[in-house]
């Protein structure tokens, strides 16, 4: 009877108390890593390549999200520029877009101004935008500009996106 | 046993009240939808949400959810002495993106005509806003919150014109102005436009924010104390 006792307390202890043990191990396991990632990598934008051709709707929505700010032609001239505080990039200006690197650019144009330490007039548009069309507007933007990014050498368009 | 005179006249009174209260509204419904037609409302405005027009062809705002959206005093107001919403145009004039607007001055109702239609308006509702409690929910901080976020984190202003402290007007003209918000607009509107600008419009210009209620609530409150009567002229 003693036994039965004796036997029964071990059945109960396994089934219960080992696999919550068990359970707070693994969330100490996977918190540790998780933690590690987050301050050190920067955030990814699940993108391997950040420039595409642009077509004629990528010409459109230029017209349509960026024009009132960059202007028709992209020279930073559009009809809210003259009325905010930081005036916005002309895109036609070779000496400041090669500066830029296409990650900087998509960047920009999908996580806001702030994401590459410049104005937050520009806003994120990572909501509004699909990840292609953003990549085509880096590429019409240096079409625009005829220029590439001198800080990281020539890059390649390319139309594979992960 | 019942007088005759005295049912005949029952008989009259009864008739006197169903004219009353079934006719005489259907009177002033015709007047309305009248004045509409007079004055070609729907030619610029959508005003039933099945009619589909094409985004280019539309040469005004949708007005479908026209009682979710504007406040009875503005709207009776705007209707008999219209004001300029938006600086440049509308967003689908072909001068808009110049800075070459064709301000179109809105037909101009009289007091009682201005009053039948702003009616009529409110009673158009989509059906789709969240319910949403804006008013007593934003203390002071909640406010200077919503300002910073409109004017910096988000950058709000870069497109839409509001007042500053001072009550002097700053900000871009592509978007509506925001100066008179706290007149013109309901606050539940304006939490749902700001959540999901796409129930209104399917492709607007308006960016997508995803960013946590309590943030859009105060955005939304911010943009309730923008009166037209703090404006500094």
């Amino acid at each position: 009877m003693r036994k039965q006792g004796v036997w029964l307390a071990i059945i109960l202890m396994a089934f219960f108390v080992l696999p919550s043990c068990g359970k707070k191990e693994n969330n100490i396991g996977k918190a540790k890593p998780k933690t590690e990632v987050e301050t050190k990598t920067p955030p990814t934008l699940g993108i391997s390549v950040f420039r595409l051709n642009p077509t004629k709707k990528t010409r459109a929505d230029y017209q349509w999200f960026c024009a009132p700010c960059h202007g028709i032609f992209g020279e930073g001239n559009g009809i809210n520029s003259s009325r905010m505080p930081v005036k916005p990039i002309n895109h036609r200006d070779p000496a400041i877009m090669s500066r830029k690197s296409d990650k900087d650019i998509f960047t920009a144009i999908s996580h806001g101004g702030l994401a590459i330490e410049k104005a937050p007039c520009m806003p994120p548009f990572k909501h509004t935008i699909d990840k292609k069309t953003i990549a085509s507007l880096v590429g019409y933007l240096r079409e625009l500009c005829q220029c590439e990014d001198v800080s990281s050498g020539p890059s390649t368009p390319s139309i594979r996106l992960m | 046993m019942q007088n005759p005179g005295t049912t005949a006249q029952r008989h009259k009174v009864i008739l006197w009240v169903i004219i009353i209260f079934f006719l005489l509204p259907s009177c002033s419904f015709d007047k309305t939808s009248r004045i509409i037609k007079d004055n070609k409302c729907a030619d610029c405005h959508l005003l039933n949400p099945q009619k589909k027009i094409a985004k280019e062809h539309k040469k005004a705002p949708d007005l479908f959810y026209a009682g979710d959206k504007f406040q009875e005093k503005w709207l009776t107001e705007f209707l008999e002495i219209p004001e300029i919403i938006r600086p440049a145009g509308y967003i689908t004039y072909p001068g808009y993106r110049q800075g070459n607007p064709e301000l179109q001055s809105h037909i101009r109702l009289t007091k009682e005509d201005a009053l039948l239609v702003s009616q009529y308006l409110l009673t158009l509702k989509s059906g789709l806003l969240e319910p949403v409690q804006i008013e007593n929910q934003v203390n002071k901080k909640g406010l200077a919150r919503g300002k910073r976020m409109f004017e910096g984190q988000y950058g709000c202003i870069a497109c839409h014109r509001a007042q500053n402290l001072r009550g002097v007007l700053k900000g871009g003209v592509s978007g509506p102005v925001l100066s008179n918000a706290g007149n013109r607009l309901r606050g539940s509107w304006v939490f749902n436009k700001l959540k999901n600008p796409a129930l209104f419009e399917k492709k607007g210009r308006m960016p997508v924010y995803k960013i946590p209620d309590n943030e859009y609530l105060m955005l939304t409150a911010y943009l309730m104390t923008q009166l037209k009567e703090n404006e500094r002229r």
